[in-house]
């Protein structure tokens, strides 16, 4: 079957100019053909989840994907963007701010997670909800705490747009807007924003070296922390409960409210340490400000329940010297070519 | 060249491949035998407690024909958002059936599984059309709104959107309905008209008293009791055929 589908695969790519003439005598859309986009992703990762199959990325559609991403006129106060709480320089997280903030001032009920590495994700949000990545958009957009836009308003204020009709022209091959393709362009975009140009990744290909305190903290997140936040993502993608104690005026029961299984109740997605340095606060409600907090609470303040992790039953005993290595570990999961990268930067912004 | 030119009349000669036959699935809306008109008109459910109608729509997918030496003949697919507030809506056409001796028409109530993971859909499916949960992914399968004075919820609002693909809130519901007589099809176009009941929502097997229960917007187990209860709301009330 494998074969038989990689066979078909390239006589498609092979015959697809003569399949359009043939068939699509009566209808000039590909008049303008977008430019196929290939990433280049590292060997040592696990192979992605996403289906590119159903979304191949463009130059076209990752340009339009962008100007969506950055543009703040598409939610119901023209203020907020998906870049006004994925920034850049946070990692795409929203750097001090504990609650997502939204339209209007609005306060959401959790905290930004920061979006990079969504490409070998398997579902989205904190408590899993979203199974595929390309409706994830429909979330942001819509919801009443986040960019707050009518969705159908949303489509015709983008297609009175003469901008985004070129745009959308040039990406899929029509100036018509629709849900589907803006979607597909915003993760078009969004899959480009991969981490893994850290110092750890420059250690792990041979090419440089932890410092002795680097190492030791390295040592000290083998032993410690990485069956959850597994390598080389720096998460496994499970829904754990790690003992923090609930936030009354929050109340949030985390996974149980997508699957309604009181054995979910507490559980929510198992973050990357990846770029964890620039993507303060911590934790799902973003109660933590300051990493060495993080430590603490894995050191002693780790609350016993039905759900908690058997792996924190007893927590995670972390002396000073421990934390301040692994501390400097952490740094080293900085991704500087991510959070510079122009090419993922408002196109609006002059470079 | 061979894949290319099959591609081609695939798409170009797809009727006349599968056969000459047409369904038009004709459905009218009625709360307990009286013609279902939004808004004004008031209804009563089976504990007598008075409502009224803002909105009702609901998915219609993967069609299928039984004849009767028991083959199954699965219809092309399509999904249908049937919507009270659409005329049109409610005339279903299905085109390329092959001739036969047909005795049940099948269908789902609802999106399949497959459809609900694979992504942005356009059409019927457009996450537009306000049949989507985005917090919980997946399609709403049902949905009916109304008032009733006896409801305890803001503006007494009834608010029943039914969805859910996953057990066990698995919501999606297979409808089976016998033709009167064996239809035998040998071209044209065939009429079904089939009659949807609102009333049958909340009545068995899960008698709903609106003054106890207002609705539900999420996967679970009272979704599956409204679920259980309209997989029976529809019946054929006639055939014609050429």
């Amino acid at each position: 079957m494998i074969r038989k589908a990689t066979v078909v695969s390239l006589c498609m790519a092979a015959c697809w100019a003569a399949l359009v003439v043939a068939c699509r005598h009566n209808d000039a859309v590909l008049s303008t053909t977008p430019h196929p986009y290939t990433l280049s992703l590292p060997d040592n990762f696990p192979p992605v989840q996403y289906d590119f199959a159903s979304n191949p990325l463009t130059e076209e559609g990752i340009a339009l994907g962008r100007v969506i991403f950055y543009d703040s006129k598409l939610s119901a106060d023209s203020l907020v963007s998906c870049a006004f709480c994925h920034q850049q320089y946070a990692a795409f997280g929203h750097y001090d701010h504990a609650l997502s903030h939204g339209v209007y001032g609005r306060i959401g009920v959790r905290t930004v997670p920061s979006i990079f590495n969504m490409i070998w994700n398997k579902a989205y949000m904190w408590d899993g909800g979203v199974i595929n990545l390309d409706m994830q958009p429909l979330t942001p957009l819509t919801d009443h705490n986040e960019m707050g836009e009518d969705l159908p308003t949303l489509l015709l204020h983008m297609q009175a747009d003469a901008n985004y009709r070129k745009l959308f022209k040039a990406a899929f091959g029509t100036e018509e807007v629709t849900s589907q393709r803006m979607f597909r362009a915003v993760i078009q975009f969004v899959a480009t924003l991969n981490s893994f140009h850290s110092k750890y990744d420059s250690v792990k290909a041979g090419n440089a070296s932890f410092t002795p305190d680097e190492a030791a903290g390295y040592e000290v997140f083998q032993q410690n922390c990485a069956t959850c936040h597994q390598e080389p993502l720096f998460t496994d993608g499970s829904f754990r409960n790690n003992g923090l104690p609930v936030q009354p005026a929050l109340n949030d029961s985390g996974r149980m409210r997508i699957t309604g299984n009181a054995s979910d109740y507490l559980k929510f997605k198992v973050p990357s340490l990846r770029n964890i340095i620039r993507t303060e606060p911590y934790m799902h409600d973003g109660r933590f400000f300051d990493i060495f907090n993080v430590f603490d609470h894995y050191d002693h303040g780790i609350v016993q329940s039905a759900t908690l992790d058997p792996l924190l039953k007893n927590g995670i005993p972390l002396n000073s010297a421990q934390q301040r290595q692994l501390y400097l570990f952490l740094n080293t999961l900085t991704d500087y070519q991510l959070l510079n990268d122009k090419t993922l930067a408002d196109p609006a912004t002059p470079q | 060249m061979i894949l290319v030119l099959a591609g081609c009349s695939k798409s170009s000669g797809e009727e006349d491949a599968a056969g000459a036959n047409t369904l038009q699935l004709s459905i009218h809306h009625i709360v307990n035998g009286k013609p279902l008109v939004l808004n004004d008109s008031i209804y009563y459910n089976t504990f007598q407690e008075p409502f009224t109608v803002t909105a009702f729509k609901y998915y219609l997918s993967n069609f299928s024909l039984t004849t009767t030496d028991g083959k199954t003949v699965t219809l092309k697919q399509s999904y249908y958002l049937v919507n009270q507030a659409d005329s049109t809506s409610r005339q279903l056409v299905m085109s390329g059936i092959p001739d036969g001796s047909y005795q049940t028409l099948s269908f789902l109530i609802g999106v399949d599984s497959l459809t609900n993971v694979a992504g942005p859909q356009s059409g019927a499916l457009d996450v537009v059309n306000g049949m989507y949960w985005a917090w919980n992914s997946g399609y709403i399968n049902a949905k009916f709104e109304g008032k009733s004075d006896v409801s305890t919820s803001t503006a007494n609002l009834l608010q029943f959107h039914i969805g859910g693909f996953i057990a066990p809130s698995n919501t999606i519901r297979t409808v089976q309905l016998t033709l009167a007589q064996p239809q035998l099809w040998s071209g044209g176009q065939h009429t079904i008209q089939a009659t949807a009941d609102l009333y049958t929502w909340f009545d068995l097997p899960n008698p709903i008293s609106f003054a106890k229960f207002a609705g539900t917007m999420e996967p679970n187990a009272d979704a599956m009791k409204v679920a259980d209860n309209y997989q029976h709301m529809f019946q054929i009330t006639s055939i014609t055929t050429p």
